[in-house]
């Protein structure tokens, strides 16, 4: 028999005394026992109600006192999925920290320099950050790895959040992120499919309000992408009925199915069946519903039978957006590469490792049936046909998803080479300075957690690549003592095409920042083409930046790619790269905030004015042949400019010289 | 009353229980926790309390001690005892009290006054290397009246000087003295085994009377006990009882808290002295102690060693005379499994019982490797119980000591 709330209320309200009581040095012990209690309680709805009301006492006791909560303003919407997947006891402060912001915006509690309308703002974010499961049941694939009380008490939580915040409020946030999703790319499109199933199913939109207009819009690419699909709204009625049409209404269904995908990157189950239906009866039509332009249709009429061999075999339910990624590698005419076209046909031939078998099917987050096959051929083409859609998820493994990311753009044939190694014999190898690297003999590397949500081609290949540059990154400072690793490394890893000269602000021998200056001026006279004689990069450099937060304050390193240097539409000079772990919106601190639209952003790219970008670069490689004296024409006050930012961001943890 | 309590050894439990009670305290410890005492407002006098031996020079703590009025020290780990027991020799103008103090922290004179004072323990010898170990077990079999193929004799190495379970080895063959045994365990006391089932107790003293005595019952020794024992052992409190005040009579203790081990033999109806100690034991068990009568037992234990105090101030910092609880408070402490782990999981069976009250379980910062324990240090917190039948208490306690609570 479980106990009642009342019971629970008292020894909560004895542990809550124990812990205002307690001096300072044994709060963090009651601290842990009292959070115990909210643990229980957060698990009923009553317990929830009733530690919303006790809200004020709790705060006044010092819940958040020394902890990463503390500072309502230091919050991060963002965040607050990872926390509240992480089990008690963090899931439980987590979970009464969105009571306390609750309480604030209900102006049941006052805190210091957080007003209520900063409150709701926070929650507001928060709703959309946390969005599927705000209003999740958790009866999808995926939620069963959590215990059932943990997403118990995370469904307890929303659902009380969602008594108090207005909705119609959220809808502004919410298109605004299905924006930046849409104009960012990513490969893996499971969130914004998420959103778009919970707007469809449980929210009214009004057709008279522009936001609602526009949310609806993208609803209907899944749900409703043409009258057809409107009058005949299950999937079998969809297709049973494409015979009927006259020959000028299926041309139009194709098209404005495809116009769908082109605009919005998303694949419906409605497209998928037309497509399928066209490569059964008219495969002419395939290049509308692909919405191919001259040059995808003269890549689709060489290669017709391969394209449609590959729809037939490998593109399903549960790989669907695999027709977004065809359509992307006949529109970069990948097939009329000599070396993509054999590795591809081999790819197609292989039999895949039962290891790598297993991984793929873990990967399988939807609820379709994908074979291992399917699965990894369509992973292909998305990677194949968005190079910048790769992303490495909450996995440590940037320099991998970079690399997967430049070989695609770069060397397409490399990667599907890479990818045969990895899928048939769950091993790859590579050369290093000499020796060779083999992922099969290296222990160490991804041990944490692997985290699935990522696309196929990652899946296969992150953990080998995570080894063999670990292993390398190892040889080398060894090898090469007292000198960054990353200057020999990165040739090996990524290509021969990477540049030999190598620029870092640290020096290890003196354990300092040194000669940044010279950093700067090299950057500028290397990349920027007002100062390299106006030429564009010819190859991405890998680059390496310091994360900072919203304080500016550093957190780590991070491995990312310039790509270009280019004025933007307002005439600022802004460098483009890509980013392996960019959600969209980002905020480093000092007003430095990394778009991924609006500014001149290719899909999938981010962007910062260059000066802004060099302040938080640390590493990259350029090409010493062709220096020469110009780093010396770039003008002092840049380089002084960015001198100040860094000292003031990441450079507060370095010693200068 | 005393004037001012010096606690010897750093505890932030007993810190906190004499800041609430207003009493006046001063706490005597290495020097490296004086920075975090002054930013606590902690009075504290910093000492290098090291072993304890012919060149500690207690005369000068005496004096380090005089600005505070220090008149009582109280012993809060097994190394501050004969520190303890020489300053409060000093106090009390009784050097005996420091020979008393000897007692407790030579496991083999121990055992020498228990046996002179006609209470039962093993056959047991001070032994110097392990030739002297088998020529212990040669005797031993012989006087168990062995025959050639019979088991050998169980019996059990332990330090002179260490707490709890620290550096014990139970022996079960004379194999295991070469497999188990080591050079650094010598010189230490070996004796033999004594069967039955092994209790605690924690008795308070003042002016050489048991003031009140606690029966705790363990489920397994190091990892979890509750209090009130159950009505095996409370129903021989009498006994029980009877036998501490011999014990104290026969050490002569006067005013603190021993907390002596014991063995009911097989038949129920004597118990067996094991060892004693006058510190504060492991396990929590004064804190389950407190919450289960009410009380808060660590003050208890600091004043139960003030010879100033009269019977009736005592009164006040205990529970009624003959008070019984009628929920018992438990605990187990979660030591992880050997092995990698990286982060706390608990369990949801856990939370549904309603025998469950609170824990204090650390979450680890990253993936760690976790060793082997040793005594009752590095555990990552206790989870605690409460409920009225013994019972349903022990099977919980004997649950979760198996549950992994870290993955």
């Amino acid at each position: 028999m479980a106990l009642t709330t009342s019971q629970l209320e008292d020894r909560f309200a004895q542990s809550l005394a124990a812990f205002k009581d307690a001096p300072a040095f044994s709060k963090k012990d009651k601290r842990t026992r009292l959070v115990s209690q909210l643990d229980l309680l957060s698990r009923s709805a009553e317990g929830m109600a009733l530690i919303y009301e006790r809200m004020p006492s709790l705060e006044e006791a010092g819940l958040f006192r020394d902890t990463v909560w503390e500072d309502p303003k230091r919050l991060v919407p963002g965040l607050v999925r990872g926390t509240l997947l992480s089990g008690s006891p963090t899931s439980t402060l987590e979970v009464v920290n969105e009571l306390r912001l609750l309480s604030v915006q209900q102006n049941r509690l006052d805190l210091p320099g957080f007003s209520a309308e900063e409150a709701e703002r926070y929650l507001q974010r928060l709703l959309v950050a946390t969005f599927e499961m705000a209003f999740e049941d958790f009866e999808q694939k995926g939620w069963e790895r959590y215990p059932k009380g943990e997403l118990k008490k995370i469904r307890l939580l929303f659902k009380h959040l969602k008594r108090y915040i207005d909705f119609d409020a959220l809808k502004p946030f919410l298109l605004e992120e299905i924006e930046v999703i849409v104009a960012h790319r990513p490969i893996v499109v499971t969130r914004i499919k998420q959103m778009l199933r919970v707007v469809h199913d449980r929210i009214d939109l009004d057709p008279r309000a522009e936001v609602d207009r526009k949310l609806s819009y993208y609803v209907n690419v899944l749900y409703e992408p043409s009258d057809l699909a409107k009058r005949h709204p299950s999937v079998e009625a969809y297709t049973k009925v494409l015979p009927q049409l006259k020959p000028e209404d299926l041309l139009a269904e194709c098209q404005a199915l495809g116009k769908c995908m082109i605009d919005t990157g998303l694949v419906s189950e409605y497209q998928l069946a037309l497509l399928k239906y066209v490569e059964r009866k008219q495969p002419d039509l395939i290049p509308a519903v692909l919405s191919l332009d001259t040059h995808g249709q003269a890549d689709f009429e060489r290669h017709g039978d391969f394209v449609r061999h590959l729809i037939m075999e490998f593109i399903v339910s549960g790989n669907k957006q695999a027709v977004y990624g065809l359509a992307r590698v006949l529109q970069r005419n990948l097939l009329s590469r000599k070396t993509t076209w054999h590795a591809f046909n081999r790819f197609v031939t292989i039999k895949i490792h039962p290891k790598i078998a297993e991984r793929l099917e873990q990967g399988n987050l939807s609820s379709y049936e994908l074979t291992p096959k399917q699965s990894l051929m369509g992973g292909t083409l998305c990677a194949l046909g968005q190079p910048l859609g790769v992303r490495q998820g909450n996995n440590p493994t940037c320099q991998s998803a970079r690399g997967i990311s430049m070989w695609s753009r770069h060397a397409p044939g490399k990667l599907i080479n890479l990818l045969i190694d990895a899928a048939t014999t769950n091993n790859v190898v590579f050369r290093f300075e000499g020796e060779t690297i083999e992922s099969a003999g290296v222990i160490e590397g991804l041990t944490q957690k692997f985290d699935f949500k990522l696309d196929p081609v990652s899946i296969v290949l992150v953990p080998h690549l995570d080894k063999v540059y670990n292993e390398m990154m190892k040889k080398a400072s060894l090898k090469h003592f007292g000198k960054d690793p990353h200057s020999s490394v990165n040739p090996a890893f990524y290509g021969h095409w990477i540049q030999t000269g190598f620029a870092s602000v640290y020096n290890p021998a003196l354990h300092a920042v040194q000669d940044y200056d010279r950093f700067v001026r090299v950057f500028y006279a290397s990349f920027h083409p007002e100062y390299n004689g106006g030429h564009h990069l010819i190859y991405p450099v890998p680059t390496g930046i310091f994360i900072t937060d919203a304080s500016a304050n550093m957190l780590g390193y991070h491995a990312i790619s310039l790509l270009r240097v280019e004025k933007d539409q307002e005439g600022v000079w802004r460098a483009y790269f890509f980013n392996p772990n960019s959600q969209g919106k980002q905020d480093w601190g000092q007003g430095i905030h990394p778009t991924v639209w609006g500014n001149g952003e290719r899909h999938g790219e981010s962007s910062l004015p260059i000066d802004q970008f060099v302040s938080r670069v640390y590493a990259y490689h350029y090409n010493d042949l062709r220096l020469g004296d110009k780093y010396l024409q770039v003008p002092a006050a840049i380089v002084s400019a960015i001198t100040k930012i860094s000292k003031e961001s990441w450079g507060r943890k370095y010693r200068w010289v | 009353m005393a004037n001012c309590f010096a606690l010897m050894g750093w505890s932030l439990p007993v810190i906190e229980s004499m800041q609430k009670s207003g009493l006046p305290y001063v706490v005597v410890s290495f020097p490296d926790f004086e920075a975090y005492a002054k930013q606590h407002d902690i009075p504290f006098v910093g000492f290098n309390l090291d072993e304890f031996g012919s060149h500690s020079n207690s005369l000068q703590l005496v004096e380090l001690l005089k600005p505070y009025n220090a008149d009582v020290a109280v012993p809060l780990y097994e190394e501050t005892v004969e520190w303890a027991g020489a300053l409060n020799s000093i106090y009390r103008d009784d050097p005996r009290v420091l020979n008393r103090a000897f007692l407790f922290r030579n496991k083999a004179m121990m055992k020498r006054k228990a046996l002179l004072g006609g209470l039962k323990v093993g056959l047991f010898e001070e032994v110097y290397d392990k030739q002297q170990v088998h020529k212990f077990l040669d005797r031993l079999n012989e006087a168990e009246l062995q025959l050639p193929g019979e088991d050998d004799a169980w019996f059990h190495a332990k330090p002179f000087a260490a707490a709890g379970t620290v550096g014990h080895h139970f022996i079960k063959s004379r194999e295991d003295i070469d497999r188990k045994m080591s050079i650094k365990d010598f010189p230490c006391l070996v004796e033999s085994h004594l069967s039955g089932k092994e209790f605690s107790c924690e008795a308070f003293i003042h002016d050489g009377k048991v003031r009140f005595l606690n029966i705790t019952e363990y489920v397994k020794l190091g990892y979890s006990n509750f209090i009130p024992a159950g009505p095996e052992l409370e129903g021989k409190r009498q006994l029980i009882h009877d036998e501490v005040q011999k014990m104290v009579d026969i050490f002569g203790i006067e005013y603190g808290m021993v907390h002596p081990e014991w063995f009911v033999s097989d038949d129920g109806k004597k118990i067996n002295f094991g060892e004693v100690a006058c510190r504060i034991p492991g396990g929590h068990i004064l804190e389950l102690l407190g919450q289960a009568y009410g009380f808060d037992a660590l003050l208890a234990f600091v004043v139960s060693h003030d010879p100033n105090m009269s019977e009736e101030e005592l009164d006040k910092y205990f529970p009624p005379k003959g008070y019984m609880p009628e929920k018992r408070y438990g605990n187990v402490m979660v030591f992880p499994k050997r092995g990698q782990i990286s982060r706390l999981e608990i369990p949801e069976e856990l939370l549904e019982e309603p025998y469950y009250l609170d824990n204090n379980l650390v979450e680890p910062l990253g993936p760690q490797k976790i060793g082997d324990r040793e005594g009752f240090g590095n555990h990552f917190g206790t989870v605690n119980f409460v409920g009225e039948d013994h019972e349903r208490m022990r099977e919980l306690l004997k649950h979760y000591e198996d549950v992994p609570f870290y993955v």
